[in-house]
């Protein structure tokens, strides 16, 4: 799983990344709620982002946000 | 309720707003005249009202909130539908800024607003097609949306017939009252927050779903009428329920609801629960997470998410004061993601993002039997 998401998933994800904010450009949209949330798993529960730095910065950024806080309550 | 609360003109900063009222100011009203309940009850009338355009955030940042923000009573559904308003009265409204006037025009300005949401409540009467069943929960809320668009109509009539010197305590009419009433009816049924309770809302769930059944074998489907571009129905006024184990992929569906400010009530659920036959009922996928809103039961986390965009946009309010018309919609636009979704992600989401929602039903235990019939069936509704 660790080379799957290392090789497919993450060169997908920095590719529509890039040096943008969001996935969407610089601005937050539906999109990062739902692209987001399977990084916080992929993060918190398997430790995935480890060698991903960009992404880690981009989920740590979604993590910031007020609605994240309150919708995962003590998951953080 | 122009007459009832405090409009005047109010500075931030730099920047004067003129003729505004302040959003808890307006349910306090709302309550202390019975026209709801609770605070609560008066902000789902008083984010219907924004939603229909009678009420406006005066950066139309935000839906009606039970907080220190401002909000101007509009117009603007009126120069289409009703035309009653001369353009010399609606600027002295704009540039004069004692209350005597302001609340004259406001007042002529409800009259006409009468006459659109009777015509709204007179359609929406005709559009429901439940079942001859009056004991059904189907035919509750149907009758309830008939009853809160009637005690919306008579609300603004008494606003506009009142004289502006005596803001006296009014009386509640007798369908304001039978509307409550249901409304109490179906909270009961449905605000189920703990484990007992959702047995009750399964049986609910389950007389809908039966009701409905049988309403599509002998009459037509409901078809909420549309006007000026804003669909009416129960929903308006419905607060949206969600079934959410907290940590699982419902967490998705709930942060998208608190990003977009929807009116939300959420029933925690533990994964033993799934496979219940009170919570099959209510989604057969034993799966969260799972939706109702109004009469509209909603599952498969990606189906709600869209119905969540779909209904964000109808509140017009959020979107009106930041693009210009005619103009593409900005990329700070909620609308984008399904867009933006359907072109450019569905081509990796076979490699990327489906490899970890696998994973992620793994993790939890679950997900991993599926209706499919039922699921595409959902989407289908949004």
């Amino acid at each position: 799983m660790t080379t799957w998401f290392n090789h497919v998933v993450a060169p997908v994800l920095q590719q529509h990344l890039g040096d943008s904010e969001y996935i969407n450009g610089p601005n937050f949209t539906a999109t990062d709620v739902y692209v987001g949330f399977s990084l916080f798993v992929a993060e918190t529960q398997l430790g995935l982002l480890q060698t991903h730095k960009q992404l880690k910065a981009y989920l740590y950024r979604l993590m910031a946000r007020p609605a994240f806080q309150a919708a995962l309550k003590g998951w953080q | 309720m122009a007459t009832g609360i405090s409009v005047k003109d109010r500075r931030y900063f730099l920047t004067v707003y003129n003729n505004c009222f302040v959003g808890s100011d307006a349910v306090t009203w709302l309550v202390q005249n019975t026209h709801a309940q609770s605070r609560k009850e008066a902000v789902l009338l008083g984010r219907a009202m924004v939603k229909w355009g009678f009420i406006r955030h005066v950066e139309g940042d935000h839906t009606l909130k039970d907080m220190t923000l401002w909000y101007h009573f509009t117009n603007k559904k009126l120069g289409a539908s009703a035309a009653g308003i001369s353009p010399t009265e609606t600027a002295s409204t704009a540039n004069n800024g004692s209350n005597s006037s302001s609340t004259a025009s406001l007042s002529s300005i409800s009259t006409s607003n009468l006459n659109t949401v009777r015509s709204r409540a007179s359609m929406v009467s005709f559009a429901p097609s439940s079942s001859s069943n009056s004991a059904s929960l189907n035919n509750l809320s149907s009758s309830l949306s008939m009853s809160n668009l009637a005690s919306l109509a008579s609300m603004a009539a008494r606003s506009a017939s009142q004289p502006i010197q005596t803001p006296a305590r009014m009386t509640p009419s007798a369908e304001v009252v039978s509307s409550y009433r249901a409304l109490a009816q179906v909270g009961a049924m449905q605000q189920s927050k703990s484990t007992n309770d959702l047995h009750a809302a399964a049986a609910g769930a389950a007389a809908s779903a039966s009701a409905s059944a049988s309403a599509s074998a002998s009459t037509p489907r409901f078809v909420p009428p549309v006007i000026g571009g804003v669909t009416a129905t129960s929903r308006d006024i419905a607060p949206f329920l969600l079934w959410h184990i907290p940590g699982s992929r419902s967490s998705r569906v709930l942060w998208l609801a608190y990003e977009l400010d929807v009116a939300v009530e959420v029933t925690p659920m533990k994964p033993e629960h799934l496979k219940r036959p009170e919570y099959l009922a209510i989604n057969p996928n034993g799966s969260v997470p799972a939706a109702r809103h109004g009469d509209l039961p909603l599952w498969e986390g990606g189906a709600i998410m869209e119905y969540l965009l779909k209904f964000a946009a109808l509140d017009t309010a959020k979107f009106e004061s930041k693009s210009t018309p005619g103009a593409p919609p900005s990329p700070a636009s909620p609308l984008q993601p399904p867009e933006w979704t359907q072109v450019n992600w569905a081509r990796h989401q076979m490699y990327s993002y489906w490899s970890i929602v696998t994973l992620d039903e793994k993790l939890f235990g679950f997900g991993s039997s599926r209706l499919t019939n039922s699921t595409s069936a959902s989407y289908a509704l949004v």
